[in-house]
């Protein structure tokens, strides 16, 4: 018996042993096989998420190009949730995959024309999909941070430049002609451009585009602004909130206005306006070159001229004829947007020859929009940031500075008339000119790009928020 | 029972035998399966390599384009050849280096708008939408599929 057991030990361990190594083989490759295949896998799905994505952030680009062809209508985009006569999502194949893009409001609900856009894009590659959010803001006609156009002077229809030394400072541009006097003195530092005519001057600054430039005239504006436009405008102003220095306390604070008289339906603003506003004798409201300091300019101010005080708000006339040199208006627009609307079916001229003073010299809070079929006169103030947008809906409306004025921000108009000396001076690109309820010309990627789970949440798990 | 023993003894040694060969023939499958199976692996992680590789070298082609923006991207074809680890090779170098990839980059623009310089006749484009395409060609590795990335360009995006 001792002899027989060694042997049967020798028999039966080589076959186990060939078979634990051939079983213990086999799983380590099979384990190595399905990671390597795991590894593979991973590989191409990673590569097709990241096709994704691209195909999500063309989604982006698309949709915010194709808002732009018709920016100040709301059935132009493609919809997430779309009314009757809107389009919905839309589905593009790119090779051999796709994007789904469609837009919401910022805050998820319907989008109105002339407001930031949220845009919402799916890729889809190979089964992957992912979804990005961006939001397109709206590109201001007058430039600044969003936009591509900065245009010190817009004529639609013509720009003329007939003063003794008129000066642009930045780009000009029309659909229709410029027209400048050769015996006097202009220049544009910035481009000449022509959009669906053909240059009627020439100079190394003098650009072509095949297109005219579409833009929405005043009563459009206003109805994107106020559900009823101008007719609402006309009833529902900010009139009665116009203010004057406070005859009874006599420090010719901000703190201390009082009414200046005028009512919701007082539509009419001409010198016999001020004759009852209080005289400004705060010797900081000299001109600053004879030592002013509040509310002045180099050489003008205040002091001494009756004073409408705008503060923020949305005013509406019908006929406007300030000519008196001792008339003056302080727009305090320091502490939010000031608004004037000239509108009505009128079509006398009007004049706004008065000095104009900002509580803050941001070119972005105050517009003067000119509605009327006839001719806005500016004189009188020597330097006005701000934009003046006189596009009628009778394509008529004209915009004509005579003296020695400077506007520091835009000048928009079918016609433009530049007699005089004037300076037209635009803050330039990336500036903030441009302002929320600005004509649109166009819808810019905005950032607060964001991926988003299903659910429309952040994918990031920190919480990340745009 | 010394007969006995030794007769049951060598019937035992014969059964060694067959066990050894069995077990060989085990052990042969077995190695014949690990050989493959290396080559397997080998082969596939070096696909692996060169996927992941194609897919960084597509990606940073991709977001280059997109970095010089939709007015400066080059219209048309490009291409490049970089070798197993990434490297771009010089043009000079392709008669002595075997490339591993080449990348071409293609733009394409639609319903193109076009500033012109009245002066000079010279067109910026201002407008359209700019398809970018870019793929990876394995060079060195036949059958395996082009990587692709797509993407657009509009002069308001991103």
């Amino acid at each position: 018996m001792n002899q027989t057991t060694p042997t049967k030990r020798v028999c039966g361990g080589a076959l186990i042993s060939t078979l634990t190594f051939a079983s213990v083989t086999t799983l380590v490759i099979a384990g190595v096989g399905t990671l390597v295949l795991s590894h593979s896998d991973r590989t191409r799905v990673e590569a097709a998420h990241s096709k994704a994505i691209h195909l999500a952030e063309a989604g982006i680009n698309y949709e915010i190009d194709w808002a732009s062809l018709d920016p100040n209508n709301e059935d132009q985009p493609h919809h997430i949730v779309p009314t009757n006569s809107q389009k919905g999502i839309k589905v593009v194949p790119v090779g051999k995959g796709k994007f789904e893009v469609g837009i919401v409001s910022e805050n998820g609900g319907p989008w109105k024309a002339g407001n930031p856009m949220k845009v919402i894009s799916t890729g889809t590659y190979d089964g992957v999909s992912r979804t990005i959010e961006a939001v397109g803001r709206p590109q201001s006609a007058f430039g600044g941070l969003y936009s591509q156009h900065n245009f010190g002077v817009f004529g639609l229809k013509e720009v003329r430049l007939n003063g003794a030394t008129n000066e642009i400072v930045g780009s000009l541009g029309t659909n229709g002609t410029v027209d400048f006097n050769p015996s006097r003195s202009s220049m544009v530092t910035g481009d000449i451009v022509f959009y669906g005519t053909n240059p009627t001057i020439s100079g190394p600054n003098v650009y072509k585009e095949p297109t005219a430039k579409a833009l929405p005239t005043v009563p459009e504006l206003a109805a994107q602004r106020f559900s009823g436009g101008l007719t609402y405008l006309k009833t529902n102003n900010d009139n009665n909130n116009l203010k004057k220095f406070n005859p009874s306390v006599l420090n010719y604070l901000l703190t201390n206005l009082v009414g200046a008289g005028f009512t919701k339906s007082t539509w009419t603003l001409n010198n016999s306006s001020f004759t009852s506003l209080l005289p400004d004798l705060h010797a900081g409201d000299k001109p600053k070159k004879s030592g002013g300091y509040r509310y002045a300019t180099q050489a003008d101010g205040l002091y001494g001229k009756n004073v409408l005080i705008m503060p923020p708000g949305n005013y509406y006339f019908e006929s406007v004829s300030v000519t008196s040199g001792s008339a003056a208006i302080l727009v305090d627009n320091a502490r939010g947007p000031v608004n004037i609307w000239i509108g009505g079916s009128g079509t006398s001229g009007d004049a706004l020859n008065a000095t104009i003073i900002l509580t803050d010299p941001n070119p972005s809070t105050f517009r003067v929009y000119y509605g009327k079929k006839a001719d806005l006169s500016v004189n009188g103030t020597t330097w006005l940031p701000g934009v003046i947008y006189a596009v009628d809906a009778s394509k008529t409306s004209s915009v004509t500075m005579s003296g020695n004025t400077t506007i520091y921000g835009s000048v928009f108009a079918w016609y433009v008339r530049l007699n005089g000396t004037n300076t037209i001076e635009h803050p330039g690109p990336g500036s903030s000119i441009g302002y929320l309820g600005d004509p649109v010309v166009g819808y810019s990627y905005g950032g607060q790009w964001r991926e988003v789970n299903t659910q429309g949440e952040s994918v990031f798990p920190d919480g990340t928020k745009y | 029972m010394a007969r006995s023993t030794k007769s049951r003894s060598n019937r035992r040694r014969g059964a060694t035998i067959i066990e050894n060969l069995i077990a060989a023939v085990i052990m042969g499958i077995a190695l014949v399966g690990v050989v493959s199976m290396y080559g397997f692996v080998t082969t596939t992680t070096r696909n692996n390599d060169r996927i992941a590789m194609a897919y960084n070298l597509g990606r940073s082609a991709t977001e280059e384009i997109r970095l010089q923006g939709f007015a400066h991207a080059p219209e048309g074809s490009s291409k490049a050849y970089y070798d197993v680890d990434g490297n771009l090779i010089p043009p000079a170098d392709l008669q002595t280096i075997k490339p591993s990839f080449s990348v071409t980059r293609l733009v394409t623009t639609t319903n193109a708008v076009y500033r012109t310089h009245v002066q000079s006749g010279q067109q910026i484009l201002v407008g359209g939408t700019r398809e970018v395409t870019v793929t990876v060609d394995f060079m060195d590795a036949e059958g395996e599929e082009d990587f692709v990335i797509k993407t657009l360009l509009t002069e308001s995006g991103s």
